[in-house]
């Protein structure tokens, strides 16, 4: 019965051509727009996610009671104590070693870096700036922040006295590489540093007060010999942030594991809604073209009643007669849907190539999604066939001895 | 089992309407036994083509039942009673209804596609040969809309035969032609039937074909009124009682009084 449904609904459709071939363009249209839409927001989501914790720790390991300065991009709250509050005693977590160790077994796990951190003041001559001092190793905190890849000028070195500055500071401050500076801690501890290299994090404010330097000699001038702050981990999925910072709660239970996502709501929230429009969008566009093809197998039920009536004269049973139509939907929504991939896949190509000749004014490459792709192919195939419900039924309706006494 | 009828209606009424309630079929009560050619005749409007119908299993009686085979189709839903015309059946109308989106041979096929999942090659053969039959061995893969109304009508006839049903039901099917082409399907009707032995019901108002028939029955105003076997009372008596004024079958005489 399929077969022979099948082979009716090709015949009807192919003797009215022009509405077969406008159904099936509008079923492209709207399906490359839907691939097109859903593969632009991902893309522009990406990187944004990517923007926003690319270069950012994904979890961290903090001590308990310690709010993590370093998901403060913007002035950083280890600055606050010198604007008003009393100093608090900061946390610190001690018997490090073990645990970096551990974390560098992991798979799930890209980088851990430890790190140690407060603030203090530089001075170059008679100007001062409030900066956040970061005591890293290099080959670790190089994995999360690409200091070697953004090292703008002279050379990416915190061995001993060397130290890099952000391109904001460096200009406030007038550094060359190879100038002198001193820092001077709110402890009134003091050191001189060579300024080896000028980074660019593109962000303003990390740009205008980070100091990287090796952990040793953070630890020395921050008075946390043997120990450090917290430490920073990335991972290969940033979405699996939550899962693993699961895992590790339950391994490391005396600290606080944070993920980037706490510090994101407001990001996340402007995501979802974002991502929720687009669905909006992709939903009436689907309805728009389901009604369309909807209407014109209804038109085609009334052009076919003839048809329709000898068919089932001579046998066709009510299935039989619904089934050509569905066999109408489906070829039409496999058809329109398939070209609609291959015209969303150009409009695609168009896309980037539009964004390459812009000269980085598109800063964001889109890709299309396997998954999604095959959603919305899906999807699109199954309206189709519902559309033509509708229009099976009305056959289903039709008595044969209707048609034959009228000719 | 030998003489069980093909056919039997017993006392099947049809009205139509709901609000004015119009009734075309009165208590008719008939059998067909297997093999025969009969004709049904009568006044425009007296039911002919509502019986064929119903005997057709293409509608039901509003009352009454009809049994083919010792079968009561009122047993029967929907899709069997299809799946019943579609095996057992061969539709002859009076427009031939065929397919304009199929060329010839894909309209004769089509009684086979709808119930079988493949075409065999013995199929294919077949409506080639009954196309043959029929005359039309060269319009095989013509569009219907190329062919004349004597062929398209000779194609439906080879479509009604393509799974060799037990019986051909016939209304008017040669209503649309001109003398000539509907006096060629009328032979190739009659050649069809004594090769076969099918069982036959036709409608016509062609008192020449009705004389050809085994049995005539003569239909007015939704009554059985006439009755005639031409070859047992011979062609003199047929056509006296067939002009005769007054009706030869009980119930409707006295139904008619
Ligand atoms: N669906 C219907 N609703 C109401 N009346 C109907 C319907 N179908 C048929 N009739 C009526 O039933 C009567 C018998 O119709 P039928 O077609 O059986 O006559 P017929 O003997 O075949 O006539 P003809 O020789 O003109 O073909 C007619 O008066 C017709 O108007
Ligand atoms: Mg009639």
């Amino acid at each position: 019965m399929f077969r022979f449904a099948l082979r009716m609904a090709w015949r009807f459709l192919i003797t009215s051509r022009s509405q077969m071939l406008l159904v099936i363009l509008g079923i492209t249209v709207g399906v490359s727009i839907q691939i097109f839409l859903s593969s632009l927001i991902s893309g522009l989501q990406a990187d944004l996610i990517q923007q926003t914790v690319g270069d950012a720790p994904h979890i961290i390991i903090a001590p308990e009671d310690r709010t993590p300065s370093s998901f403060l991009l913007s002035q950083g709250n280890l600055v606050v104590p010198l604007l008003a509050s009393p100093v608090k005693e900061e946390s610190k977590i001690l018997s490090w070693q073990p645990i970096q160790k551990q974390l560098l077994q992991r798979q799930d796990i890209r980088v851990s870096s430890p790190l140690v951190e407060g603030s203090g003041i530089v001075q170059k001559e008679d100007l001062k700036k409030n900066v956040i001092l970061k005591g890293v190793f290099l080959n670790y905190a190089d994995l999360i922040y690409k200091l070697k890849e953004r090292t703008r000028e002279g050379i990416t070195q915190i061995g001993g006295n060397n130290i890099l500055v952000g391109k904001e500071l460096a200009s406030d401050l007038r550094l060359n590489p190879g100038d002198t500076i001193s820092i001077v801690m709110p402890s009134g501890k003091q050191g001189r540093f060579i300024v080896s290299g000028i980074f660019d994090l593109e962000n303003k404010a990390t740009n205008s007060s980070w100091i990287f330097m090796d952990l040793p000699t953070a630890q020395t001038l921050l008075d946390k010999e043997g120990a450090i702050s917290i430490i920073e981990i990335q991972i290969d999925q940033v979405f699996q942030s939550e899962n693993i910072a699961q895992k590790l709660k339950q391994e490391f239970t005396q600290y606080n594991i944070e993920t980037w996502q706490t510090r994101n709501q407001q990001l996340l929230s402007a995501l979802r809604s974002q991502s929720l429009s687009s669905y909006m969008i992709q939903f009436f566009v689907l309805l728009a073209v389901t009604l369309g093809i909807a209407s014109v197998l209804v038109v085609s039920v009334t052009q076919k009643i003839r048809e329709i009536g000898i068919l089932k004269a001579i046998g066709t049973t009510n299935t039989g007669v619904s089934l050509i139509f569905l066999m109408q939907g489906a070829i039409l929504g496999v058809f329109g849907s398939s070209l609609g991939v291959l015209s969303g896949f150009l409009l695609i190509r168009l896309f980037q190539q539009v964004a390459q000749a812009s000269g980085g004014a598109i800063s964001f490459s889109i890709d299309v999604n396997l998954f999604s792709l095959l959603l919305i192919l899906t999807i699109s195939i199954i309206a189709s066939i519902l559309a033509a419900i509708s229009p099976a039924r009305q056959a289903t309706k039709l008595v044969p001895i209707e048609v034959i006494r009228n000719g | 089992m030998d003489n069980l009828p093909l056919i039997e209606l017993s006392k099947v009424n049809k009205i139509y309407g709901k609000l004015v309630k119009s009734q075309i079929l009165f208590d008719i009560t008939m059998t067909v036994p297997s093999g025969q050619f009969l004709v049904l005749i009568g006044p425009s409007g007296s039911g002919k083509s509502t019986l064929l119908n119903i005997i057709g299993a293409l509608d039901r009686p509003t009352t009454g039942e009809v049994f083919i085979q010792g079968k009561n189709l009122g047993k029967f839903s929907d899709e069997e009673l299809a799946r019943f015309r579609n095996q057992f059946i061969g539709f002859i109308f009076q427009f031939h209804y065929l397919l304009p989106e199929f060329n010839a041979l894909e309209n004769v096929l089509v009684s086979y596609w709808i119930h079988s999942l493949k075409p065999s090659k013995e199929i294919l053969e077949r409506a080639m040969y009954l196309l043959e039959q029929v005359g039309l061995k060269d319009s095989v893969r013509k569009r219907i809309n190329l062919l004349s109304g004597g062929q398209q009508q000779r194609v439906a006839i080879a479509r009604a035969l393509l799974n060799s049903p037990q019986l051909i039901l016939a209304d008017e099917p040669t209503g649309a032609l001109d003398t000539k082409t509907g006096e060629q399907v009328l032979e190739l009707l009659a050649q069809i039937r004594q090769e076969s032995k099918m069982t036959m019901i036709m409608v016509t108002h062609n008192r020449e074909v009705a004389l050809r028939a085994d049995r005539i029955i003569e239909l007015i105003d939704g009554k059985l009124c006439k009755e005639v076997y031409p070859k047992t009372v011979g062609l003199h008596e047929t056509i006296k009682i067939l002009e005769s004024h007054s009706c030869n079958l009980e119930d409707a005489e006295s139904s008619l009084s």
